[in-house]
């Protein structure tokens, strides 16, 4: 499967979380890891299934990494029909109201232009006990689409 | 890791392990994977600020450590803990010994009111306070007398941070790391708090979540003075936040925090050389005396040394002179936050290497092989820190997550101790 792993980030952890996730799949599938800083949605690939990792800033606000995709998304003329993405966001029940409100803006912009999310929305607590990495490795190698093949030729 | 033929790898000293210092370590070791990397840090234990500046309620924002340890396990960064830059080890051998030296040694000191009588008993600096709850050896002695009213002064996330740290109860720090022996004794007789900041609500500098966070704490009567029914305020998230504050209305108030806006401290109130209260005056000119048996004081913080370094810095490629470079607050002033200071770093970092790449700086000194014998003896290792990770990790009681060592002894000390086989293998080498 075609993997491309977006993250936003402000402190790092999305892209530390990416990167993980990235480094997990690549064993048995084509995946790359993208900065939606530079982000252009032309990118953005019907033939891949699209792994958002993106964490919340502020009052409920998209981390500054990912801003400036989502100003693309609100002023592209893109239809996104046909493009698939699963979104894990990255919060802290230390604010609850604002919970993953970032990545779930988000999600609901790429939604709203079209795209399909494949599964519901995951999410990690950092105020919890679970590594965020190894929650996201456990997330998304329980997607069917992320599923082994049978007898996958070695390296 | 071998290095290719006899060519020789840059090899670059970072002085201080918060985030400035860490963020930078990252962005050189992406970009040149074969340097040699040598974090230091004065104290036996990494991470700066995250762990002694972030409050203990705050375990969500400490969890960035996360990143930062991959630079140490993954073996290719070193740290060396319990190196104090000016006592064990000067700048000028560091420049000796290394390729590059960045200085993301920060700034630890709060800026006191430049007023008369600003030393008198019963002043304290937020960052101190700080200090103190989250363990930090610095502060091991220090026994705060609050009394039962204290004037906080300042308008910033620290100032925020300090209400919340006075007016949660035991209770309230559920999943923290908090020091309680130390925060019973702080909070004993506290009955009410005044927040004072010079500035208007919309010109504060607060962030109004950490206001809001206020919020959700019972048993804490608001009260807001001198805040105008300006109408254009009221998209203003941070009048937001407080005015809902002020709407609280609590069944069996505890404690009372009084938030005040547009005054500016004038002069403290001398009862035989303990604060009594603080002399106000507002942009009027009205005076407004406040009675308080503590004063703390959230104004900055600075560093008394190294600053002459700064001269004709440059503040975004943080070069000081051939070789020598500063990060973070050090380079910028105690001005913002860990992610902020990612930014930054990771562009003086970027900076470094493009000096490194074209030559500009040379490579070719000798690196952490040859530090002395006597800075090699008594650093900490990063292996060393997760023995003493997982003896902190081990020792909490319920509620918390860990116990931290107050002292440097404490911290050497649980580094010998016989920590469990499993515990040992997964703090990993």
């Amino acid at each position: 499967m075609r993997v491309l792993v977006l993250y936003g980030t402000e402190s790092g952890n999305a892209e530390f979380v990416a990167n993980d996730v990235a480094k997990r799949l690549s064993a048995d599938h084509d995946v790359e890891v993208l900065d939606l800083t530079d982000l252009e949605p032309s990118r953005l690939d019907p033939a891949a299934l699209h792994l958002v990792i993106c964490s919340t800033y502020g009052d409920g606000e998209l981390p500054y990494g990912a801003q400036p995709f989502y100003e693309r998304l609100e002023s592209t003329v893109l239809d996104l029909t046909g493009i698939r993405f699963a979104l894990f966001g990255l919060g802290d029940t230390a604010y609850p109201e604002t919970f993953i409100g970032g990545a779930l803006a988000l999600a609901e912009k790429l939604t709203e232009l079209g795209a399909e999310h494949v599964a519901d929305h995951a999410s990690h607590n950092a105020s919890g006990d679970a590594d965020a990495s190894e929650a996201a490795i456990e997330w998304c190698t329980g997607l069917p689409q992320l599923a082994l093949a049978p007898a996958q030729t070695g390296a | 890791m071998e290095s290719r033929s006899s060519e020789p790898i840059p090899r670059i000293a970072v002085v201080g392990s918060g985030p400035a210092g860490c963020y930078a370590t990252q962005r050189i070791v992406k970009e040149l994977p074969e340097a040699e990397v040598t974090v230091l840090d004065r104290l036996p234990v990494p991470y700066g600020l995250v762990r002694y500046g972030v409050a203990p309620d705050h375990q969500g924002t400490k969890a960035v450590t996360r990143q930062f340890d991959r630079l140490f396990t993954d073996g290719s960064v070193v740290f060396l803990g319990n190196v104090r830059l000016g006592e064990d080890l000067e700048l000028s051998e560091l420049q000796e010994l290394f390729d590059v030296v960045v200085l993301a040694i920060g700034r630890a000191v709060d800026a006191v009111l430049d007023l008369p009588d600003s030393a008198l008993d019963g002043v304290y600096g937020a960052g101190r306070l700080t200090r103190l709850v989250n363990g930090h050896p610095d502060e091991a002695g220090l026994r705060p007398e609050l009394g039962t009213a204290a004037v906080v002064i300042g308008h910033g996330n620290v100032a925020i941070d300090v209400v919340r740290m006075l007016i949660k109860t035991t209770r309230d720090w559920d999943g923290s790391d908090i020091d309680d022996e130390v925060h019973a004794g702080l909070v004993r007789s506290l009955r009410r708090i005044e927040l004072v900041g010079r500035s208007r609500v919309g010109e504060a500098k607060f962030d109004p979540v950490l206001v809001r966070e206020l919020g959700r704490i019972d048993g804490v009567r608001f009260r807001v003075h001198g805040m105008p029914g300006d109408p254009t305020l009221r998209d203003d998230p941070r009048y937001a936040a407080v005015e809902a504050l002020g709407r609280i209305a609590p069944v069996s108030p505890r404690i009372t925090v009084d938030i005040r806006f547009g005054l500016a401290p004038r002069s403290l109130v001398d009862a035989a050389g303990r604060v009594d209260g603080v002399i106000f005056e507002d942009e009027h000119g009205r005076i407004e005396r406040i009675a308080a048996d503590s004063v703390i004081t959230a104004i900055g913080f600075d560093r008394p040394d190294y600053l002459e370094l700064l001269s004709g810095a440059d503040p975004d490629r943080g070069e000081l002179a051939p070789g020598l470079f500063a990060a973070g607050w050090f380079l910028r002033g105690a001005r913002g936050t860990i992610p902020e200071n990612r930014i930054g770093s990771h562009r003086i970092a970027a900076a470094i290497v493009e000096q490194l790449r074209s030559g500009r700086i040379p490579i070719g000194r000798p690196g952490r092989a040859a530090l002395p014998a006597a800075v090699l003896g008594r650093a900490v290792g990063f292996a060393d820190w997760r023995r003493i990770d997982e003896a902190e990790l081990a020792a909490r009681t319920p509620g918390r997550v860990r116990r931290k060592f107050r002292t440097v002894e404490e911290l050497l000390a649980a580094i010998e101790e016989d920590v469990p086989r499993p515990e040992r293998e997964r703090a990993g080498r």
